[in-house]
């Protein structure tokens, strides 16, 4: 499953952790990240989500084009300039013994990025029907304006199969726009029930010599709620048996969580955040199967 | 300029199997209408089109904005019209990659490249888009002879696989006239010829023996027109007509010298009647026809596919028998990433005279160029890894002094090249809210 992650990244730690769970998920082979964008006005906000992306993806190849990643970070640019946060200008300005920075990006300005909606747009003309999620860590900004484009909602109802938003408000933003897709929004009740430790940083995250969702984490220390990590899990794994959705009000339904569940579902947190960049293999393309598209392979279950 | 009478724009000379269509000269203007502006010059616009991709290390300009110092090698032909040009960088056409549909990049690139859309991968039934030439065409070409002209320089067919199920139709053609119906280039240049200043079709074998035979230009067939047109024009006007002319007269010269030299050397495949057998030479022949058809306004959308996409063509005039394409699998080895700049090189001379050509032709206050729009660029960047970001697009002319040249423009990542075909489209008078898979237009083209 290809997965879309739009954020405000730097806005709560919650959501670096959240993409850290994301690209533990990616090293698992249970999902691929296609594309990353923030919808925060903020340069260190893309830069930031290149240095995560780079050290899953570019840790082992040397760089982030290698490896099937091929799209830029999208960055919203036409909203009001966003201040740089701890979380964003901690990690970013952390420096080598010999002086060099300890997270290279390549974003010195817009140019460096992408326009967000146009990147997702793209991302999702390369997927498989209903083999795409897409995850909401933040406001709907940019995926209002991918309902924009032409073609867009056609576009969505082949691809998605679902768009999994971090708060009910950018979920009924989103519905009321027109989203085609099924829509599950987490309930806040979600996020306050597991919280991620701060102990991690001692325990899993100590085995890193450097690791940029650590040291956004060692910025403000906390245990930090999970609604945005659950958003990732859901969308990569709905049938775990953590989550419960509601029944549906409109195109929307609520994710919940059962309690009994719930040191399983950290466990799995911790385990997929604190993963070791893994090297992913090529896409597999089985033989041909239809004479007018004879390398397309069958849509992954 | 006040002359004698006032001409219509329409005015042509016409002899026996011959119409030839005048340029804007000075007498025209209080009656001209062609850009729907009275007296205003009409604007162009052409995209010239070279295949597996570009030495980008050679191609891209050092920093943004003005040009400072010397042009990147690849340019370094437009050196004498370096105010003319503008570089834009980090434009991509996503529909060129493969989305789940595997291998055929050269396919898929050249099916995109004006069209916006994903080609369908099939070599049977072919489907693409309206290409953006084609839009403008069917919008304001009816005021022209010719609403388009599709040239090109190889032979190339229009059926069968050329690119790993990909149909030939998508690799050998840019202009689409709709989803399903290319439009092939018109690659021998007395074809062109007899389209542009014959009565409609091309001349039948008997007609065109016998012309042969009296050595006669179709200038001679017009002589009285011509007598009765210099009479009515004022010494400025007079000048203009005699250099149209003898424009007209030169590019009969080369097609009868490449007609002679075909009819003694064996080229070694099969070739039409007039294509000259040097690669430059039939440059030279088909950019100066596409010149004149731009001066007599005969039309103002062209396109013209250098060589077909993923072609093999060898470049022995410049000492390289290798086929271009595997070249540009170069693997970063250093003999062959010098060939593959040297035929970059090679394209760019030849495209850098036409330019000059456009440049050196006055039109009102301005010059053909620039009234022009004329894109240069390929499908792919790199042709050895098969990228469709960052595609190297060079635009050059002013757009009816509209365009800002003489720098490097470099857009976000994967801003779509559709979003410059749209910004094309509104200089030509078309505005349309919506192309391919454009996500709105670029700025920083503006004069201002």
């Amino acid at each position: 499953m290809g997965v879309v992650f739009d954020s405000d990244m730097g806005s709560r730690v919650e959501t670096a952790l959240a993409l850290s769970v994301l690209y533990g998920l990616d090293g698992k082979n249970e999902c691929r990240v296609v594309s990353i964008s923030s919808s925060r006005t903020s340069l260190l906000s893309a830069a930031y989500c290149e240095v995560v992306g780079r050290f899953y993806a570019g840790a082992v190849s040397g760089a982030i084009f290698s490896i099937g990643r091929t799209l830029p970070v999208g960055l919203a640019a036409d909203g009001k300039i966003a201040g740089d946060t701890p979380i964003l200008t901690g990690p970013l300005s952390l420096k080598k013994p010999d002086g060099s920075p300890t997270y290279e990006h390549g974003i010195d300005e817009l140019i460096d990025t992408a326009e967000a909606h146009g990147l997702i747009r793209n991302a999702l003309t390369a997927q498989h029907d209903q083999n795409a999620a897409v995850v909401l860590a933040g406001p709907a900004t940019n995926l209002l304006k991918v309902l924009s484009l032409p073609g867009s909602k056609a576009l969505i109802t082949a691809k998605v199969k679902h768009l999994v938003c971090s708060t009910p408000l950018a979920a009924k933003e989103l519905e009321a726009a027109g989203w085609p897709s099924p829509i599950v929004a987490v309930s806040p009740s979600v996020g306050s029930a597991v919280l991620f430790p701060a102990a991690t940083l001692e325990k899993e995250f100590a085995a890193f010599p450097a690791h940029p969702v650590a040291d956004a984490f060692r910025v403000q220390p906390h245990d930090a709620p999970t609604g945005e990590l659950a958003a990732v899990l859901y969308a990569v794994r709905p049938a775990d048996k953590a989550f419960a959705l509601s029944e549906s009000v409109g195109k929307i339904r609520q994710l919940l969580l059962e309690t009994a569940d719930k040191e399983r579902l950290l466990a799995a947190y911790i385990e997929l955040a604190t993963a070791k960049p893994v090297v992913r293999q090529p896409r597999f393309r089985p033989p041909a199967v239809d004479a007018k598209k004879p390398d397309v392979p069958p849509a992954k279950p | 300029m006040i002359t004698k009478k006032t001409l219509s724009r329409r005015t042509m000379l016409r002899g026996a199997g011959a119409a030839i269509a005048l340029p804007m000269f000075d007498a025209m203007a209080p009656a001209m209408n062609s850009s729907s502006i009275p007296g205003k010059a009409p604007i162009r616009m052409a995209f010239t089109y070279v295949p597996n991709g570009l030495d980008m290390r050679h191609w891209t300009p050092k920093q943004d904005g003005a040009f400072v110092g010397e042009l990147p090698k690849i340019l370094k032909p437009m050196e004498s019209m370096r105010q003319d040009m503008t570089i834009l960088s980090n434009l991509t056409q996503n529909n060129g990659r493969a989305l789940l549909d595997g291998a055929g990049d050269h396919g898929r690139c050249c099916g995109a490249y004006l069209t916006g859309v994903q080609p369908r991968k099939s070599f049977v039934d072919i489907k693409a888009g309206i290409s953006c030439d084609q839009i403008v065409a069917n919008q304001v070409g009816g005021q022209n002879r010719f609403p388009s002209l599709e040239v090109g320089l190889e032979d190339a067919r229009q059926a069968g696989d050329c690119d790993s199920g990909y149909s030939c139709a998508y690799t050998n053609n840019l202009a689409w006239r709709s989803e399903t119906q290319p439009l092939p280039p018109v690659l021998d240049p007395r074809a062109l010829f007899e389209r542009l200043f014959g009565k409609g079709a091309a001349l039948n074998p008997e007609e065109r023996a016998r012309q042969t035979k009296y050595r006669r230009s179709i200038l001679d067939f017009v002589t009285a027109d011509t007598r009765k047109l210099q009479g009515d024009l004022g010494p400025t006007d007079r000048r203009k007509l005699d250099e149209y002319l003898s424009s007209i007269r030169e590019i009969e010269r080369q097609l009868e010298k490449a007609e002679k030299d075909n009819a003694q050397v064996n080229p070694g495949m099969p070739k039409p009647y007039g294509v000259p057998a040097d690669f430059a030479e039939h440059f030279k022949l088909m950019t100066d026809m596409i010149t004149v058809a731009f001066q007599a306004d005969m039309s103002r959308v062209v396109t013209f596919l250098v060589t077909r996409e993923g072609t093999s063509r060898p470049y022995r005039e410049i000492g390289i028998p290798d086929g271009h394409h595997p070249l540009t699998h170069h693997q970063n080895k250093q003999e062959l990433l010098d060939k593959v700049t040297r035929i970059n090189e090679y394209h760019m001379v030849q495209f850098a005279k036409w330019m000059e050509k456009l440049k050196s032709i006055k039109e009102g206050d301005s010059t053909i160029l620039g009234n022009s729009m004329i894109v240069y660029g390929a499908g792919l960047s790199d042709g050895n890894r098969h990228t469709h970001e960052n595609l190297p697009v060079m635009i050059v002319g002013g757009g009816g002094n509209t365009i800002k040249g003489g720098r490097r423009i470099t857009y976000r990542k994967e801003t779509p090249i559709s979003n410059l075909y749209l910004s094309m489209m509104d200089r030509m008078g078309v505005r349309i809210e919506h192309f391919g898979d454009a996500t709105g237009r670029i700025d920083g083209l503006n004069l201002a």
